[in-house]
């Protein structure tokens, strides 16, 4: 009885396999056949895998669905694709590649650029977030010993006969900085800015990311690159030290709880961070509890019935608006604040509005709100086209290049465009200096492109013998710069 | 793979490229050099490149010295953005062809050993036989080897200066039905016009007794390539394939490509 009970269930079993292997779904495919690229879709088809197909495949997502639903395949058919429906429903469409009949170096900058600007550039310091903490393994191997100096140790390699520090700091040079070595390792004393430092020891001619450090980049070479901040914000807390742990946070970590621990101490908590000039709010936090920083003043409303602290770091930017006395209120809004309509709160003095804020290094757009009513700032003259028919005024707060342009002085207009503003024509206008034009503007590390707009004709820096060909044969002038 | 060295009093990072010729100057920093006639630059990463024939005076080369080289003079800009570094150049076979070029892939180190006519070396090496040899193929103005994917011998252009695989997008089905597809894009070009890649997954590569399983690859159309080579081959093996190995020595007087595997 046992047995032929199991017999009847493995042949309902058998049963429901057969049924469900005729309706099983399959995944639609893509492949190279003959030359040409081929689509199978089979049906009935899995939805998540078409999906995926449309995706990968940058096929016309809503076109495809129609056709598979109605059968009907004029838009594949008119872009090149020869259709082929099976009696069990499958679908095969056929075409040839997309191939290129053109200049060759366009080809070759269609492969190696991708006309895509990548901010991200390999053995250069690059901040993708407004700060940096260090993580080392229990053996640091970096020590921060003054505001603009570090110590660097390699603990292992004795037996190598040479060690150097290289790294972005001294422009990856292999003969600068050698190491001494000591009883504790190889050890060498750099002179450092606050900041993103890239860096590799070369042992006995070995390229080696530091062993004791946890934070690494890639190097562009499949291999890794070590990071260092030298941090310039020291946070501390007192009290609490009942707990196992606690944490800064703020806005420059996006409000992350356990992103940046801190160091218990006999009295209370600290830690070391490298922020980038700006102005940030934060909190210290532990296990869900949330807690100001007592020894600021500094502070806003948290929206939460309590406070976030606040710290500047770079140099203060005074904001005025003169006159609209009879106004109730006026804001201060701008790139910096994500365009917030309420950003910074002005205070009216004698003979307008005021407002201070430490905006960090670089190119910032702004506008008074008064009364709800956007406007350019009535004082400055220079203002630049947002890209959908508005202007917005700028400021542009501590410069690193100053751009000099001398013998063009019977010109009217002179605009500065490149890279660094995606070589908008109403770009930066610059200012005559007696018989030279000049504008300061801060570029991050890397290398730019940019040419003058002279009334109205593109031209080359001619104080400038970097240049390189550009797709219309009339050149870019090239300035690279430099982190160290 | 960056070289720093010195061009007359020029001095600064150059590519070390196998899929060049020769020399080859960035025009950006050798403008003021003489130009002795218009050239079409070949090589995969400048291929097409439309510069000028120089000659310059003296290169230093990690000691080595070189005097009067005939140089390709070309823009480089494309390989500088896609660096973000200075490239002065890139350094071509012939600069190579009387020695022994031995990469270690793992350390970042380049060496070179000054070889006799029959193309051995001066000093012998430690015995250290490699995982794979290869002999080259065609002509000394590429690196080519053959190798193959699903029993099909294919002939690859291997190239310290590409960072990825290339596969040409015509080879036959016997190769293709090795090749597992994972993405697609066409890619515009500046005046307009558009080409198609698609990124693939190689199942198995074989050079001699050795496999590459799951090496990627951009699969496309390479006929302006090999136009511009003058050469037929059916791919270009990059650094996403050498970075496999742990060590590579070329040696262009015997003809011969040495790999050594990285343990897996």
């Amino acid at each position: 009885m046992e047995a032929r009970g199991l017999g009847i269930w493995t042949w309902v079993f058998c049963f429901f396999l057969c049924v469900s292997g005729l309706n099983a779904q399959s995944d639609p495919v893509c492949y190279i056949a003959n030359g040409k690229l081929v689509v199978e879709i089979p049906s009935p088809y899995s939805q998540r895998a078409l999906d995926s197909l449309i995706a990968d495949f940058d096929m016309n997502g809503p076109e495809l669905r129609q056709a598979l639903a109605t059968g009907r395949w004029d838009y594949f058919q008119q872009n090149g694709w020869k259709v082929k429906t099976y009696r069990n429903g499958k679908v095969r469409l056929r075409r040839n590649f997309y191939s290129y009949r053109g200049d060759l170096d366009d080809w070759l900058s269609m492969m190696f650029v991708n006309n895509k600007y990548n901010p991200f550039q390999p053995g250069i310091p690059y901040m993708d977030a407004p700060y940096g903490v260090n993580r080392f393994n229990r053996k640091r191997s970096v020590w921060q010993t003054g505001d603009s100096t570090a110590v660097f140790v390699l603990h292992d390699y004795k037996d190598a006969r040479e060690v150097l520090l290289s790294g972005s700091f001294n422009g990856w040079k292999t003969a600068e900085d050698k190491m001494l070595k000591t009883d504790s390792g190889w050890v060498i004393q750099k002179k450092l800015r606050p900041g993103k430092h890239l860096y590799k020891f070369i042992v006995d001619g070995a390229w080696k990311p530091d062993p004791q450090n946890l934070l690494e980049e890639t190097d562009g070479y499949m291999g890794e690159n070590s990071i260092y901040y030298q941090t310039n914000t020291r946070f501390s807390l007192a009290g609490f030290t009942d707990r196992s742990e606690f944490y800064l946070s703020g806005d420059f970590c996006g409000w992350k709880e356990r992103e940046i621990p801190m160091t218990k101490l006999s009295n209370g908590w600290e830690c070391s961070v490298f922020l980038v000039d700006g102005t940030y709010q934060y909190k210290y936090t532990s296990g869900g509890f949330w807690v100001e920083d007592k020894g600021n003043p500094l502070k806003v409303n948290d929206n939460n019935g309590g406070f976030n602290s606040i710290i500047q770091k770079g140099e203060p930017v005074v904001f005025r608006l003169k006159g609209f006395m009879e106004a109730k209120n006026v804001y201060l809004s701008g790139s910096f604040v994500n365009w917030n309509p309420n950003g910074i709160a002005m205070a009216r003095v004698a003979d307008g509005w005021e407002a201070q804020y430490v905006p960090g290094k670089g190119t910032h757009y702004y506008k008074f709100v008064v009364d709800g009513k956007w406007m350019v700032d009535p004082a400055s003259a220079d203002s630049i086209d947002d890209g959908m028919g508005n202007r917005n005024s700028y400021l542009i707060h501590q410069p690193n290049h100053e751009f000099v342009l001398k013998g063009f002085s019977e010109a009217r207009e002179v605009i500065l465009s490149g890279t660094f503003n995606h070589w908008t024509e109403s770009g930066f206008r610059m200012k005559r200096e007696g018989n030279v034009w000049k504008l300061a503007l801060y570029l991050p590390p890397g290398k730019h492109l940019y040419k003058f707009i002279i009334d109205g004709k593109w031209t080359l820096d001619p104080g400038n013998t970097l240049w390189e060909d550009n797709e219309v044969g009339t050149g870019n002038s090239i300035l690279w710069v430099y982190d160290y | 793979m960056l070289v720093e060295l010195s061009v007359d009093s020029i001095r600064g990072d150059f590519i070390l490229d196998t899929g060049a010729p020769h020399l080859v100057l960035n025009k950006t920093y050798f403008r003021s050099y003489p130009r002795f006639g218009e050239v079409l630059a070949s090589g995969v990463s400048v291929a097409g490149n439309v510069g000028n024939q120089t000659r310059i005076g003296k290169l230093d080369f990690g000691g080595l010295e070189f005097n009067a080289v005939d140089a390709d003079m070309v823009p480089l800009g494309h390989l500088e953005s896609t660096t973000g570094t200075p490239i002065y150049g890139l350094i071509g076979l012939n600069l190579l062809a009387r020695l022994e070029l031995n990469i270690d892939f793992e350390a970042g180190f380049l060496e070179f050993f000054p070889v006799n006519r029959r193309g051995e070396r001066m000093v012998p090496a430690a015995a250290d036989s490699a995982d794979v040899e290869l002999n080259m193929t065609g002509s000394n103005r590429q690196l080519f080897v053959d190798g193959s994917i699903g029993g099909k011998m294919l002939r690859y252009c291997l190239d310290t200066g590409a960072e990825t695989n290339l596969l040409h997008n015509q080879l036959s089905n016997k190769v293709m039905q090795n090749v597992q597809l994972i993405k697609r894009t066409s890619i515009t070009g500046s005046t307009g016009k558009v080409s198609e890649a698609v990124l693939g997954r190689i199942g198995s590569m074989q050079f001699g007794n050795q496999g590459y399983p799951g090496l990627p690859a951009v699969i496309l159309d390479l006929n302006p390539l090999k136009a511009a080579f003058q050469e037929g081959f059916d791919g270009v093996l990059g650094m996403d394939f050498l970075y496999r190995h742990r060590r590579m020595v070329i040696n262009l007087s015997q003809r011969k490509v040495r790999l050594w595997k990285r343990a897996d």
